[in-house]
């Protein structure tokens, strides 16, 4: 065992956590082992501050507060039905809308733009074929 | 430390999941301070404490009928505050985070109400109050720089004097993660109290 081992079982030793049997060895190594023994030392005054830092023990009585918690009974719907049944709904909504989706109608005015364009378009192709069939390449 | 007569507990636990409310509240009563003081120590706030403690007797409450008792019921409820504890912390650490909430900080209600938390039997000594505070609030502060699981290592160990093979129960770790935390928080705490 090195002394990282040992430390560790002063720590176990403050903690009343270290077996009987382990105690006569580590003692003989705390009476050889200046860095050891210091940490024992050590320890042994953290233990001892932080006992002295407890906080005291605070009476409060809990059960008149709680027992008005576990008796009170609840008349809404539960959150577990409410929520998924609203979330079904608006998921629902959703998709009627995306699946049912209507739409926009064109204003005569679009229309009537595109009827122009359409126009426009075919009085090109047709100048671009009349282009064409002048060059003999059609 | 707990003296507590487990045949008493499970005649109390046996009651409660027949509906019977005067046997939990046995029960609340029984554990009601050492639950409340472990409060205190992990969220290091009385009034966050309370909702914690008292939110732990009604979710024990609710859940009591599906408590299979293979553990005790005092490792049960403990367990119960430890996790609730955990999740307070993580909200008040989100919201620090997110919203860049000052609550982590106590306000000056909470500082007042903690420096009132002093032994009864020192009150009448104004000496060994200022000594108690001045420790008290120094072990605070180093508990502090600890990290979450290295300080309910630490308070299960120290403050409630359990042993290792309870607290393993408690946080569902090893023997041996229980061992190597203890030994990293004491360290810590041995170094941060040097000077004390």
């Amino acid at each position: 065992m090195n002394c990282k081992d040992y430390q560790k079982e002063i720590l176990l030793f403050y903690a009343d956590e270290l077996p009987p049997e382990r105690k006569t060895e580590l003692d003989q190594h705390l009476q050889i082992c200046f860095g050891c023994a210091k940490f024992s030392n050590d320890i042994l005054n953290t233990v001892d501050v932080i006992k002295k830092g407890r906080l005291p023990k605070r009476e409060i009585d809990f059960w008149p507060y709680v027992h008005k918690r576990i008796t009170v009974k609840h008349h809404l719907i539960s959150k577990w039905i409410l929520v998924p049944l609203i979330s079904m709904l608006l998921i629902g909504l959703m998709f009627t809308k995306t699946f049912f989706h209507i739409p926009v109608k064109a204003t005569c005015m679009d229309m009537e733009i595109v009827h122009e364009l359409g126009m426009i378009i075919d009085y090109e192709f047709l100048e671009d074929l009349e282009i064409l069939e002048n060059n003999e390449f059609v | 430390m707990y003296n507590r007569d487990r045949d008493e507990d499970i005649l109390l636990v046996q009651k409660s999941k027949k509906g019977d409310k005067d046997a939990f509240g046995e029960l609340v009563r029984r554990y009601q301070s050492d639950l409340y003081q472990l409060a205190r120590n992990l969220v290091s706030s009385t009034d966050e404490a309370e909702d914690i403690t008292a939110e732990t007797f009604v979710r024990a409450w609710r859940y009591i009928k599906s408590f299979k008792e293979k553990s005790s019921f005092k490792t049960w409820i403990w367990k119960i505050l430890v996790n609730l504890s955990r999740t307070h912390l993580r909200r008040r650490y989100l919201q620090n985070k997110i919203f860049f909430w000052q609550g982590f900080f106590k306000d000056k209600d909470d500082h007042i109400k903690e420096i009132e938390w002093i032994d009864p039997s020192t009150e009448s000594d104004p000496e060994k109050t200022f000594e108690q505070k001045n420790i008290q609030q120094v072990v605070r502060w180093a508990r502090g720089r600890l990290s979450r699981r290295e300080q309910e290592v630490f308070t299960l160990k120290y403050d409630k004097e359990l042993k290792i093979s309870e607290i393993s129960e408690i946080l569902s770790l090893s023997e041996n993660t229980i061992k190597v935390l203890l030994f990293r928080a004491t360290k810590k705490m041995a170094k941060e109290l040097k000077d004390y």
